[in-house]
């Protein structure tokens, strides 16, 4: 049921009207701000998981495996908001995509130079280079984040 | 692209915060909005009923650890209202600015 009042005010209460808006949405913005040591432990998670899967510890799976799922209902529980997620559209869906090759990638390159050579090298290189993607897409997310804060409305 | 439309039931102040909090998110919840507005959560609840009535507001209830958490969100008809009043205002100071 949409309002259909004609109550008119005037320029003066429009403006702080709008003023005071923007200051609430900031607000709002603030609060759904994902955490910077969110970013870093998921990353560090992520890195863990890619070494793990390249040597071939499979014993260990298990602990980032939990470990994802349980730093995310952490971050859920102590957040007050939910920031509004973007609509699933064809460049969200490709960056998932090519995020997936990517990290597949690391990971059979990984296994590859561990299997060839048997060096620990290739998994360590591969898992600090999946972290810091990852950490790159935390960082990425927080600034775009910020830039939304900055904008302005009108 | 909304049309602008003054809402009388959204410009009532503590409901236009309210709304303005809600509208960058998906939902938060009543005791940060409560905390935000610094009201009660009598007072809360009584803008919230209002704003449940006209169909723009929801809310959602969730046990977590044992505690009643809960989550405000705007409805699609709200945040189309919401928009269309903001629309509205900015009308409003942009004609008086001619």
């Amino acid at each position: 049921m949409m309002n259909d009042n004609k109550t008119q005010i005037n320029a003066e209460e429009a403006k702080v009207a709008l003023e005071a808006i923007k200051e609430l949405e900031k607000t709002s913005l603030q609060h759904s701000m994902p955490s910077k040591w969110f970013g870093v432990a998921i990353s560090i998670v992520v890195g863990v998981l890619v070494f793990l899967i390249s040597t071939g510890l499979r014993d260990y799976y298990v602990f980032p495996i939990l470990a994802l799922p349980l730093l995310i209902a952490i971050q859920r529980s102590k957040m007050k908001v939910t920031a509004r997620t973007a609509e699933t559209n064809k460049k969200n869906i490709i960056a998932i995509t090519c995020l997936t090759a990517v990290m597949l990638a690391l990971i059979f390159s990984a296994i590859y130079v561990h299997s060839l050579y048997g060096s620990m090298l290739g998994p360590i290189i591969c898992s600090l280079l999946a972290s810091l993607i990852v950490y790159w897409l935390s960082v990425s997310e927080r600034n775009e984040h910020k830039s939304k804060i900055n904008q302005d409305r009108t | 692209m909304n049309t602008a439309q003054f809402d009388s039931i959204i410009h009532a102040p503590k409901r236009l915060q309210i709304c303005s909090l809600l509208v960058p998110l998906e939902d938060a919840e009543f005791q940060l909005i409560r905390d935000q507005l610094e009201v009660s959560d009598s007072v809360l609840s009584k803008h919230v009923k209002q704003l449940e009535d006209a169909g723009y507001v929801k809310q959602r209830k969730e046990k977590v650890n044992g505690r009643q958490r809960t989550w405000l969100y705007l409805t699609k008809t709200g945040r189309s209202a919401f928009e269309g009043h903001v629309a509205e205002l900015m009308r409003i100071v942009q004609s008086s600015s001619l």
